[in-house]
């Protein structure tokens, strides 16, 4: 369940492309009764693969459209 | 500054050197056949050299001088002692940097090599630090490696207390150049899987946020679930 929104992207959205890992976050959820969060990647495996979205981005474009 | 050469060097003239450049001349001829003058300035001599191959990575050796049959070979990367030459206590290789540079210090005749492994140890720290607390840049993309990344979605995951914070990576964040508009669930909003939760618009471009983008991050629902779209 969404428990808070960030209003200050709300107020100002291209704060998401200013500061992508703080002040333009977007919103928190509850991890009461929800388990545990899926299927994500930390650490030098994170690195990895956030080094091979770059490249892939640099040859072919936007990776998220 | 021509004035004061003039001065030093008295009035130079095109085909001929003066009295002073003579006397200038012949002092650097004289220098430039000393032994002692071409050595150059003597630096103490130093009990540990320290090389590093790259940020983590060096090699250590104590030798105090060449008489002493202390000679010691020490690599150390990942913050800790990988390879060991020469007369060490045992167990030297594995040990982490803070515990060696301890034991070194208590033996006393190793005591250069353990100032030198502190200010390794303490290298690492900053660096550990900056790799979990401050952007990394790759390629001109910066990424944090404090929190965990969906990477369908190129969204992070940050537990801040017994919340979950969620937000766009900045490889994505920077694809789409001008945000225009945002649109966000609401506090209380139960987000399903299969199902965008937002939307971003950038102008001329507005629409549903990633048809890909939805609520994965919630392993019971996930797992359970058929209806991932992406």
């Amino acid at each position: 369940m969404v428990v808070a929104v960030n209003g200050a992207v709300l107020d100002d959205p291209e704060l998401v492309i200013r500061e992508p890992y703080d002040g333009g976050w977007l919103v928190e959820l509850t991890r009461d009764g929800a388990g545990q969060v899926a299927d994500t990647v930390a650490g030098e495996a994170a690195l990895a693969w956030y080094r091979a979205a770059v490249a892939e981005h640099r040859e072919k474009g936007p990776v998220a459209e | 500054m021509v004035a004061a050469y003039a001065r030093h060097f008295g009035t130079a003239t095109a085909d001929a050197m003066t009295a002073q450049e003579e006397v200038a001349l012949a002092e650097y001829d004289r220098l430039l056949v000393d032994p002692e003058f071409v050595a150059g300035t003597r630096r103490p001599a130093r009990a540990v050299r320290t090389i590093k191959i790259r940020a983590g990575v060096w090699v250590l050796e104590y030798h105090p001088d060449a008489d002493d049959e202390r000679h010691v070979v020490v690599t150390v990367a990942g913050g800790v002692i990988r390879r060991a030459s020469g007369d060490l206590p045992d167990g030297v290789v594995g040990l982490d940097l803070a515990r060696a540079a301890t034991m070194f210090e208590q033996t006393g005749s190793f005591a250069p090599l353990a100032a030198a492994l502190s200010s390794a140890q303490a290298e690492v720290a900053v660096m550990t630090q900056d790799r979990t607390t401050s952007d990394l840049d790759v390629a001109g993309y910066a990424i944090r490696l404090d929190r965990g990344y969906h990477t369908p979605t190129h969204q992070w995951l940050l537990a801040v207390g017994d919340r979950v914070r969620i937000g766009l990576d900045a490889l994505t964040a920077d694809t789409y150049g001008v945000l225009a508009q945002l649109l966000l669930p609401a506090p209380g909003d139960r987000l399903q899987a299969g199902s965008a939760y937002g939307s971003l618009g950038r102008p001329g471009s507005w629409g549903p946020w990633w048809p890909r983008a939805t609520a994965w991050w919630w392993r019971s629902t996930a797992r359970s679930s058929t209806t991932r779209s992406w």
